[in-house]
């Protein structure tokens, strides 16, 4: 419960390097989930529009909704769970960009499962939106990490 | 007091988290069905639909990330009501929400054990935890817009 008590975080040793652990791990997983997807469905636009819309000239099947709605569901529970612990080790830096930063990550991360969906389900359109909204949430939580880890490294 | 970070924080979890439960809803109904006697087809098991029955490692795999899972999200959403005027139903809350979540997991044992009566019991459970957790989140929703960020 230290840890939602105490001001600054970094006068407490143990809870310090707790914190550098975790968000050097955290930083790890983000890479290795970009990694995972792109060794899953491809890294060009037209791999992943085949992997998850299907080709039928090269014989490649859809992403079934059950397939997808299974994805979202493990992707979004790790998202919640992921963004609510950077949001609260990000909480103790000291800068008015904290709030936006942290609203436009936690969104990007809702408009590229909501993008996903409405690229299997709607239009073929929304596939880039979804690529580029994942990258970008990835992007952004790393980016959250660094200022933190930075801000643990730094003496209080 | 709660300032606005906190605010947006929340918030968007609470939206997240209510995003997550329409995927299990929607899950549940693709995968399994809406009524009873597809719940009972799903686990038993249909030769004419050709559909097969379900077994206990199947199952298993399933429940045991679920346990995890499921736990920690009460355990969030729960510890968040404490801090809000609606804590006076934490108690009955935290009360539906286990029980309706124990009985939902194991349930499908007891359909595997030719037990089709469960059925009906993992169609209530399920509808109930739902219900529960969407009010839970709605009542943080709720709170949070009631305060004045600083």
């Amino acid at each position: 419960m230290k840890f939602t008590v105490s001001k600054d975080l970094r006068k407490n040793r143990v809870m310090r390097n707790l914190l550098i652990a975790f968000s050097t791990i955290m930083l790890l997983f983000l890479t290795l989930d970009v990694t995972n997807k792109i060794l899953k469905f491809g890294s060009t636009i037209s791999d992943i529009k085949n992997s998850w819309l299907g080709n039928e000239d090269e014989f490649i099947e859809p992403l079934s909704a059950i397939s997808a709605l299974e994805m979202v569901h493990l992707d979004l529970f790790i998202a919640i769970l992921l963004l609510l612990l950077i949001g609260s080790i990000f909480m103790r830096i000291d800068t008015k960009l904290k709030t936006p930063f942290l609203a436009i990550t936690m969104l990007l991360s809702i408009i590229s499962f909501a993008s996903f969906f409405a690229s299997i389900f709607f239009s073929e359109a929304f596939v880039i939106i979804s690529v580029i909204s994942f990258l970008a949430w990835h992007i952004s939580a790393a980016s959250m990490l660094l200022v933190s880890l930075s801000w643990l490294i730094k003496k209080p | 007091m709660i300032d606005n970070y906190q605010k947006t924080l929340i918030t968007l979890f609470a939206i997240m988290l209510l995003t997550l439960l329409a995927t299990s809803i929607a899950l549940f109904i693709i995968k399994i069905g809406i009524e009873p006697v597809d719940i009972a087809q799903y686990y038993i098991g249909n030769k004419e639909s050709f559909i097969v029955k379900k077994s206990f490692e199947g199952l298993f795999e399933t429940t045991a990330p679920h346990l995890f899972a499921i736990t920690i999200m009460i355990f969030i959403v729960i510890h968040l009501l404490l801090f809000t005027n609606y804590k006076k139903y934490i108690p009955y809350l935290l009360t539906g929400l286990l029980i309706s979540f124990m009985a939902d997991m194991t349930s499908g044992y007891f359909l595997i054990a030719n037990l089709s009566i469960f059925a009906i019991v993992k169609w209530v459970s399920f509808l109930i935890f739902q219900a529960l957790f969407i009010i839970a989140i709605l009542f943080i929703i709720s709170d949070i817009m009631r305060h004045k960020a600083i």
